[in-house]
């Protein structure tokens, strides 16, 4: 967004100047036509500046996995190659354009252009092919040391880890250790959506019936963003998730702790607000019999780092928002509103709620 | 020759058949691979196998194809020759060239078609 903005901005120096120059004819004002190529080259620097803007968690060119990684060098190695045909083709159209014509050298011309015309595109195209699908086959890549399995719901993430210690689920968070390589299972219960985590790997498509496979191996620990690549459905934009890449000794510590039931309840009030009003018919919270599987498990909601899948930081206002009116801030949300909830018994579910840690 | 007009003389079919065989030969390959995939035969006859019969198959029919074309052009191979003499020998050479050029790109699209197959193993 910062990088539009900007350029559009610098944008409009050169186009005003070039009113005031056409004023004065353009003929009729070196100084002040010199005066505006030195805008456009200062125009072109800053635009390579902001091209360094070209990083953060949905970057590819982040490489923080080794799937991106991969990508990302393939991305240049095209860039650069495109860059070197491109100028050596202009290089050519100049030459063409200023030469005299050489009737008696047509044979060479005419080789010449069935080389660079026909036999050398076919060759790059052959070896783009080869060098693609020899980095699709290193993607696919080998033995995982972990499982992870991913659904794709309208409009969150279903997020299952199989622990020694028993099932794990969570939503919209999937944390891994740094270094393994994990193996996710994509599917869907609705509709076909499609996974990305541009900063760690490739593009996956989840599809009702099917599962599909895709492997990561995150090598830089940190928050990496994620997105619903395939259009879903209403909230598609705001289908979000986040990848937290751990060393691996945290990543167990938190495993661990995520497979344990939930703490206990925070507010007693809170947790008879959650069973009485109906959230467990959707929501689980392991260890409080409320054991529904419509929409996320809350058991260690207040571990997360955000709700509404992706889109809100996880803070009491947040929270109180969402249950009040779920619709209001993800438009297309399928949980239903409960406007009807006493502000103290919403305070005493706010208490519960962030407290399931 | 009895149905001389329909495979041979005057006859355009010879323009259409080398992509006619390339689209074959792609139709089957993913016909092959789905289903070798879906039944499990790989442990059978490895697919890879099927693959290369069923390219160079293609190719040959390819090559065959650019043995008649080259026939009815004649003459030394240019690749952007004029042929506009309004005659039916030009008729021929033009068809017959254009059809020569035609089996060198179906054999190039084969190939492509078929390199998917040599680089991954599995379904």
């Amino acid at each position: 967004m910062r990088f539009h903005a900007e350029v559009s901005a610098q944008g409009g120096g050169p186009r005003r100047d070039l009113g005031v120059v056409s004023e004065r004819k353009p003929w009729a004002a070196p100084a002040a036509f010199r005066q505006n190529r030195l805008r456009r080259i200062a125009a072109f620097s800053i635009c390579a500046l902001l091209l360094g803007g070209c990083e953060g968690a949905h970057s590819m060119l982040e490489g923080a996995g080794t799937g991106a990684a991969a990508v990302e060098r393939l991305f240049w190695v095209m860039l650069a190659a495109a860059a070197v045909i491109w100028a050596g083709i202009m290089a050519l159209a100049f030459h063409a354009a200023r030469i005299k014509a050489q009737p008696e050298r047509e044979d060479t011309a005419e080789k010449f252009v069935l080389l660079g015309g026909v036999v050398f595109p076919t060759v790059t195209l052959i070896a783009l092919l080869i060098a693609g699908m020899l980095l699709l086959r290193g993607m696919i890549g080998g033995e995982p040391d972990l499982h992870v399995a991913v659904e794709g719901e309208q409009w969150w993430w279903r997020v299952d880890y199989r622990t020694p210690d028993g099932d794990v689920s969570t939503a919209n968070e999937i944390r891994l250790p740094l270094g393994q390589t994990v193996e996710l299972s994509l599917t869907s219960t609705d509709v076909i959506h499609s996974f990305w985590a541009p900063a760690l790997g490739g593009k996956m498509d989840m599809i009702p019936g099917r599962t599909t496979t895709l492997k990561l191996t995150p090598v830089e620990a940190g928050r990496w963003g994620g997105v619903c690549a395939e259009f879903c459905g209403t909230a598609h934009a705001q289908m979000r998730f986040e990848i937290v890449v751990l060393p691996p000794e945290e990543f167990e510590t938190w495993l661990a702790a995520e497979a344990r039931p939930a703490a206990p309840a925070a507010s007693a009030d809170g947790q008879q607000v959650f069973l009485t009003a109906g959230c467990g018919a959707c929501h689980a919270v392991r260890g409080t019999g409320a054991a529904g599987t419509a929409g996320p498990d809350l058991t260690h909601l207040a571990a997360r780092a955000t709700i509404a899948s992706g889109i809100l930081p996880l803070t009491r206002e947040q929270l109180r928002a969402w249950i009040d009116d779920p619709d209001a801030v993800k438009p297309g949300a399928l949980m239903p509103a409960f406007p009807d909830l006493a502000p103290a018994q919403m305070e005493a579910l706010l208490d519960y709620l962030t407290g399931l840690t | 020759m009895k149905y001389e007009r329909i495979i041979d003389k005057g006859s355009v079919w010879v323009l259409a058949a080398p992509l006619t065989v390339w689209a074959g030969h792609f139709l089957l390959s993913y016909w092959v691979g789905a289903v070798w995939c879906a039944k499990g035969w790989g442990p059978l006859v490895d697919t890879r196998i099927v693959m290369v019969v069923l390219t160079l198959s293609a190719l040959l029919a390819v090559s065959l194809l650019a043995r008649i074309a080259r026939q009815r052009y004649r003459g030394v191979l240019v690749v952007d020759e004029a042929i506009d003499d309004p005659t039916e020998n030009g008729r021929t050479r033009f068809m017959g060239h254009v059809a020569l050029m035609l089996s060198v790109l179906a054999a190039v699209a084969i190939v492509m078609t078929f390199l998917p197959t040599l680089v991954f193993e599995r379904c």
